[in-house]
């Protein structure tokens, strides 16, 4: 890996008019849905303020500052995670440019380009190291798929091993 | 880390109590200078058996690792929260062990430059876990007590901010298909864990908060004169500290549950009973905080209810376990050192309870109120309910985390050394309680000398098993005896036991998809 850097936005190469022969779109999974975020929420301070009503007067107000962190925090937290969801990346393979576009939770987004003819899909998955999927070529390379677990990067590397090799065949070099 | 870190809490706190109960062994001050160093030590074990030693172990060590890899998730969802979480509690704990060498009740001098002014007679904080006002105010006017409360601050936020980590991991993070009615009890026992902490720590925080202005800034929250009350610190203090009860011992309902249904073969028995009665101890928990105080001034009609409330919480922890019982009925029962120690815990956690549910009789708890019997009786619930939990699923999970087995037959001699040396050390108590030795004293009456000789010795008993317990890792490390991925047969079911052992940091070979009927 050294020496060799991840490729930045602006290295962006021409852009190819061919229909992509495959097109990979990847989120991380969430497994509740705002609703049940909400309805948590508004358990826990239903059940903190019914706490709270039992306390004496004196105490109400520290409490009350303690339990508004912590319901606070969680909501946050809900918040933050629910917002990391939204992250998505668009690996799109054509016969000459294998494209990676990046869409950040707040909206803006990245594009990377590689050459189809030269683009390698590395899973490095040394054990007791967290696995990463690269693409690499001439030099450079890009980590994708972090948000996945190392099983779902295995299958999508295979998935873009087969669709780059089939690329390849398309474009007929 | 959190596991090497409750090692650390362990051997200091176990310390502190074989130091208890070596000055308890005769009647007369044997080793400390005054009763008050003795009060230090009390309060030292207390804090850091339950913040430091249990917490960090069920809660923090085996949550971090399995709840994650059980609901079938990547990580936790904040895994740098969970960084801050842990890098609190070390600072917590130096922070109360630095109380212990500051004034407290009065002069304190550890002798560093001039070793014969050496006085050591006010050192520490000599009031309890529970801290009570006014001896942790007025009582105490060094800075120990400011120490030991900034500790709790720091230990109370650490455990905050690992109940918001779990509690969005698990509701959130949960791999496709796995309902919560199809989570591991481990999971649950751990989400339920998580909430009781996010509504009852805020309670403890307010309270020592005002502890703290009251002892510095002036104000009069506890104090008579100023307009405040002590008896509201008690009231608050409970009101965290019943719920942190069920907060040290529901991880240990959820491992026992696994370890139980492993070794018997068979699925747990009423899985959502088994659930659903965790959450009912947790919800009927923050309702029966009172019964720790029927001597304190309640109402007739006040102690009514709490008597009432608490015997209620007999009812779903019966639930629990009867529900072990029927799993192991007809089940093809292996006993290997999990199984041994998970048995260990019904045992002795019903016999805390069954003395539970006579102390919640307010008439019967006048009498036993602060004496032995209570002493008895929290231990064999939650200090070595939890205990045994955790060396249940120490051993239980020790291949999965380490990818070596253990050493069976020293699993099993530290197992029976526990197991008689805990009866003996607290088995007695109950005697001594029933016969009115109060709790919190250096000092007793000869009447009192020979259950409390036995009881010492039961501790150094138990100080053997634990040394066991470390030659048993030291060997476990050395053999390297590979465990495979799955070391328990057809019994272990979670998902944990798909993956290699130890797993790699981020889990699944195979994304898991929870398609089957059966719960976990």
């Amino acid at each position: 890996m050294t020496g060799i850097t991840d490729v930045r936005a602006g290295d962006l190469g021409p852009v190819e008019a061919d229909p992509p022969v495959e097109r990979f779109v990847l989120w991380p999974h969430r497994s509740l849905t705002t609703c049940g975020m909400i309805a948590i929420l508004a358990l826990l301070s239903t059940a903190a303020a019914a706490l709270l009503l039992q306390a004496p007067a004196l105490a109400r107000l520290p409490v009350a500052a303690g339990a508004a962190v912590a319901i606070g925090g969680l909501a946050a937290a809900f918040w933050c995670n629910k917002r990391a969801g939204r992250r998505t990346e668009t690996v799109e393979v054509r016969p000459d440019v294998v494209r990676i576009l990046r869409v950040w939770p707040g909206g803006t987004s990245d594009s990377y380009d590689f050459a189809t003819a030269w683009v390698r899909v590395e899973l490095v998955d040394t054990y007791h190291t967290a696995s990463t999927l690269r693409l690499r070529e001439r030099g450079r390379s890009l980590r994708i798929g972090e948000f996945l677990s190392p099983a779902e990067r295995t299958e999508l590397a295979t998935a873009m091993r087969r669709a780059i090799a089939s690329a390849r065949g398309t474009r007929g070099v | 880390m959190y596991l090497i870190f409750a090692m650390i809490g362990g051997i200091v706190g176990g310390l502190l109590s074989v130091g208890i109960r070596l000055e308890l062994k005769e009647p007369g001050l044997q080793y400390f200078a005054n009763p008050h160093m003795f009060n230090v030590f009390t309060t030292g074990h207390g804090l850091i058996m339950v913040f430091f030693m249990i917490m960090p172990s069920l809660f923090g060590g085996f949550g971090n690792w399995f709840a994650p890899l059980m609901i079938g998730a990547p990580d936790m969802a904040f895994p740098r929260m969970n960084n801050i979480s842990f890098w609190l509690l070390p600072s917590a704990l130096l922070l109360l062990l630095i109380s212990l060498f500051v004034p407290g009740a009065g002069a304190c001098d550890l002798g560093l430059l001039d070793p014969a002014s050496r006085d050591l007679s006010g050192c520490g904080a000599g009031i309890g876990w529970t801290a009570y006002a006014p001896l942790s105010t007025t009582g105490h006017p060094g800075p120990a007590v400011d120490f030991a409360i900034l500790s709790l601050h720091l230990a109370g936020a650490s455990s905050i901010l690992s109940s918001i980590n779990f509690i969005t991991t698990i509701f959130n993070m949960r791999a496709p298909g796995m309902t919560l009615h199809k989570m591991p009890l481990f999971c649950w026992s751990i989400l339920i864990t998580a909430f009781l902490l996010l509504l009852s720590l805020p309670v403890l925080a307010g309270a020592i908060t005002m502890l703290l202005t009251d002892r510095n800034f002036g104000t009069t929250f506890f104090t008579a004169s100023g307009g405040g009350d002590p008896l509201l610190f008690q009231h608050l203090f409970w009101f965290f500290g019943h719920p942190e009860v069920y907060i040290i011992i529901l991880p240990g309902f959820g491992l026992v549950s696994h370890v139980i249904a492993t070794f018997s073969r068979k699925p747990i028995f009423g899985y959502l009973g088994m659930a659903y009665a965790m959450v009912a101890i947790g919800v009927v928990g923050f309702v029966v905080w009172a019964h720790h105080m029927y001597t304190a001034g309640l109402s007739v009609n006040v102690q009514a209810y709490f008597v009432f409330a608490t015997m209620v919480i007999a009812v779903p922890t019966g639930v629990k376990i009867f529900s072990w019982i029927a799993t192991m009925w007809g089940g093809s029962l292996r006993f290997p050192t999990p199984m041994l120690f998970a048995l260990g815990f019904v045992f002795l956690f019903t016999v805390g309870g069954v003395t539970g549910v006579m102390l919640a009789n307010a008439g019967v708890d006048r009498v036993l109120h602060d004496t032995y019997y209570v002493v008895a009786h929290f231990h064999y619930t939650m200090s070595l309910g939890a205990l045994f939990t955790l060396f249940a699923g120490w051993y239980y999970w020790f291949p999965k985390m380490s990818g070596y087995m253990y050493n069976e037959a020293l699993g099993k001699l530290h197992f029976w050394l526990t197991f008689l040396g805990v009866n003996l050390t607290f088995f007695p108590q109950h005697f001594l309680g029933l016969a009115g030795m109060p709790r919190r004293y250096a000092d007793y009456p000869d009447a009192f000398a020979g259950w409390n000789l036995v009881s010492s010795y039961g501790s150094l008993l138990s100080s053997v098993g634990t040394l066991v317990f470390f030659l048993g890792i030291a060997a476990a490390f050395a053999r390297k005896q590979p465990a495979g991925d799955n070391p328990w047969g057809a019994g272990a079911t979670t998902l944990e036991w798909t993956l290699s052992s130890p797993p790699p940091f981020h889990c699944f070979e195979t994304l898991p998809k929870i398609s089957d009927d059966r719960h976990h």
